[in-house]
């Protein structure tokens, strides 16, 4: 997947194919859909929203690092984990509500990240890679083994207060609190901290040439998306009324991977449409079927061979053309 | 203008296309028999555990066969939906949480794994539905974590261990110790060491072995093993792990010097044949070959018939939840939450383990732990158990004092 380099598309595709009032009109009118969500939809389809809302979070933190500045890491679960980690323990042996707690978790993940980070980004390409693969595993073994504070293979019950327990409240609050993040995200990749992160993944060696403190910068874009996957996570333990250790596993690392190349890891939006498309798959093939990653795995592949920019990169393109051709 | 219309007609296409999503599925389910009672069961068909999970979904289909074929219950059929949480607490809920409010299960039966386990029951108390385990068995469930709609037919972890203790306890002075290296092993050890304590105050433990689940290669510990010379092994390997442990301590002769005391489940036996070493006592929560009565050996024929198997531990527990189910729905004439659950707490229900009450404190069905020595079964193609002691519940489960001291310090 990583052998050959990623196709050069012009990263700001989305922005030179729409207006800025377009794009408002179609983003407020989203948001305005999402918020409207709970009255229309069934309670169960509630909770795979709130699912989808934290996995789109997850993915685009970690796009962050593989589409803004093509960093491929395969250790990003251990941010999530950690993220979920810090609301439960913070409940658990503190008595801290998890609100108080999801405040906690970008910057104990961020912390960890800033360590992990600051070895991993010495090295670049399947070197980074593997770093933070075995760093991943390593946080996942912790806290898999260390019964007395995490609570061991078991996991730890997190207990959200009663107001947040219907479906309808926390998805809102879920809903709130990941639109806040994603446009933190956003004016991040948008920001000249952001161009920066452009620069090194389209050209490392002449980013350093310019003058660019590279490694900084990668540092920077490490502990930031790890910053954010530990909100993700942080908002999972609540709904999953648990924190359990295979959120930090390898496997769970895939998963932003694959939501991000299937939604496209070129356009903000990708990563949400992956992990739309991840969710509600995963969903409907556990319910009827077994192998629910074969099927999404095969999905991936046809979107790589035939979509390169990933689903959402295909729509802004054909959206592309039905102007180019109405004018 | 135009531009605005195309954003309203965009959100209006979603919206269509989730509201169909919603209804679509949901109509499906309406047009389903109205009046089917319907169970539900998460658990986890894929993964490491997927043999067991196996069983324990052809036992609880068994038993629904059998109550329809004798007219279903209060005049309804009952009906079975089954979800593949993968060993995964997420999928646990996520499925839970689907099979209630969308599908409408009246009652829910518990997955494989003590993780996904917790969530299962975290789910069935938020939506007040009665849960029964059927497998997994971490002591937090009944204690820490109790809810007045959990129930369990599993011996806990805490009640197998002080068993094993029980039973093994009086024969020796020096004991051993081999697990995998995970929480429930770990505590294991612990309650094990308790209940010693107790019935052999002289006994000391000489060392300890922490393989990692999974393993493949024990030399390095049974060599440690052993050297040390223990009078007693306490085991706590199971499935693949026990198998490759017996069959590379076989050829050091760990199993004549001494006495090796072991989790075991049938499907342990029958991967293991006639390499079964004789004489190792197995600790079983459900041997087919044990159960008191006729009704048991039926039950054997029956699922022999249909699977063309030997019923494992969790088929037979599987098929207990819903025959307790059953019952007590017949007490209540009524599948409502509040009414099931006041029916299996004053109920007594003829199980193929004999007759069980749960116990009103924690909800900790009263069945006994099953320890015997491996001999030559005459019936079946594998080693059985033979002299097996039935260890009862309320010699090893937890006094009352303990549960609420565990609930306090939560």
């Amino acid at each position: 997947m990583t052998a050959q380099p990623l196709p050069p598309l012009q990263p700001a595709a989305g922005s030179a194919a729409l207006s800025m009032r377009t794009k408002t009109v179609i983003v407020g009118g989203l948001i305005i859909g999402l918020y409207l969500l709970p009255f229309v939809l069934g309670e169960s389809y509630l909770f795979l929203s709130i699912d989808f809302l934290i996995m789109a979070l997850f993915a685009v933190s970690y796009n962050l690092l593989l589409g803004q500045a093509g960093m491929l890491s395969f250790g990003h679960a251990a941010y999530y984990g950690l993220g979920a980690y810090t609301v439960a323990i913070l409940f658990n042996k503190l008595a801290v509500p998890v609100y108080i707690g999801l405040l906690a978790s970008p910057f104990i993940a961020g912390a960890i990240a800033l360590a992990v980070g600051w070895f991993a980004v010495r090295v670049t390409g399947m070197y980074f890679a593997m770093l933070t693969l075995a760093f991943g595993q390593l946080l996942h073994t912790v806290v898999m083994g260390w019964y007395g504070f995490t609570g061991g293979d078991d996991g730890l019950p997190v207990m959200p207060p009663d107001w947040l327990l219907p479906a309808r409240n926390y998805y809102l609050f879920v809903l709130t609190v990941t639109l806040v993040s994603l446009a933190a995200l956003r004016l991040i990749t948008l920001s000249a901290f952001g161009t920066a992160l452009n620069a090194i993944r389209e050209n490392r060696q002449r980013a350093i040439f310019v003058g660019l403190g590279v490694r900084n910068y990668e540092l920077g874009a490490f502990v930031i998306a790890g910053a954010f996957a530990g909100i993700a996570g942080a908002m999972r333990a609540p709904l999953q009324q648990m924190a359990f250790p295979s959120l930090l596993h390898w496997s769970q690392s895939a998963e932003p991977v694959l939501m991000a190349l299937a939604g496209g890891i070129y356009t903000f939006a990708g990563p949400i449409v992956g992990a739309a498309i991840f969710v509600f798959t995963n969903f409907v093939i556990t319910t009827y079927s077994e192998y629910p990653l074969l099927v999404f795995g095969v999905i991936v592949l046809l979107v790589v061979l035939y979509l390169p920019g990933g689903v959402a990169g295909a729509v802004i393109a054909a959206w592309e053309r039905l102007r180019r051709r109405a004018r | 203008m135009k531009v605005i219309q195309k954003a309203y007609g965009r959100r209006a296409v979603t919206r269509a296309m989730l509201g169909a999503m919603a209804l679509g599925p949901s109509m499906a389910g309406a047009a389903r028999a109205q009046s089917d009672i319907k169970i539900g069961l998460t658990t986890d068909l894929t993964g490491i555990a997927a043999s067991y999970t196996r069983s324990t979904v052809n036992g609880v289909e068994l038993g629904i066969d059998e109550v329809n074929a004798a007219g279903g219950l209060l005049g309804r059929k009952v009906a079975l939906l089954v979800r593949d949480s993968q060993l995964k607490p997420d999928l646990g809920t996520t499925h839970t949480r689907d099979l209630i409010t969308r599908e409408k299960v009246d009652v829910l039966i518990g997955p494989n794994s003590s993780a996904v386990g917790l969530t299962v029951s975290a789910v069935a108390r938020q939506y007040q539905k009665p849960v029964i385990m059927t497998t997994p068995n971490t002591p937090r469930l009944p204690m820490e974590l109790f809810h007045p709609h959990f129930f369990t037919l599993v011996p806990s972890g805490l009640m197998e261990a002080r068993a094993m203790a029980e039973v093994m306890g009086p024969k020796g002075k020096k004991f051993a110790f081999i697990g995998g290296d995970y929480e429930a092993s770990h505590q294991g050890l612990k309650f094990f060491k308790e209940r010693l304590a107790k019935v052999n105050p002289g006994a000391e433990f000489i060392t300890e072995a922490w393989p990692k689940l999974g393993e493949p290669d024990y030399t390095s510990y049974i060599t440690k093993l052993a050297s040390a010379k223990p009078d007693v092994l306490f085991s706590y390997l199971w499935g693949a792990d026990l198998v490759g442990f017996i069959k590379q301590a076989k050829p050091y002769g760990l199993f004549n010097r001494t006495a090796v005391g072991t989790l075991l489940f049938m499907d342990d036996l029958k991967a293991l044949g006639q390499e079964m070493p004789d004489g190792i006592w197995g600790q079983m929560r459900a041997p087919f070959f044990a159960m008191p009565g006729d009704t048991a050996s039926r039950f054997v024929e029956r699922y022999r018939a249909k699977y063309n198997d030997y019923p494992a531990d969790f088929a037979i527990m599987g098929y207990e939840a819903v025959m307790a189910y059953a019952g007590a729905i017949k007490d209540a004439q009524s599948v409502e939450s509040a009414a099931l659950v006041k029916a299996l707490e004053a109920g007594t229900f003829d199980l193929l383990r004999g007759r069980t009450r749960f116990r009103q404190l924690d909800h900790q069905g009263d069945v006994p732990s099953f320890i015997g020595k491996t001999a030559a079964g005459d019936k079946v193609p594998f080693k059985v158990l033979a002299e097996v002691e039935r260890v009862p519940a309320d010699k090893i489960w937890p006094s009352e004092a303990e549960v609420l001291e565990a609930r306090k310090a939560k």
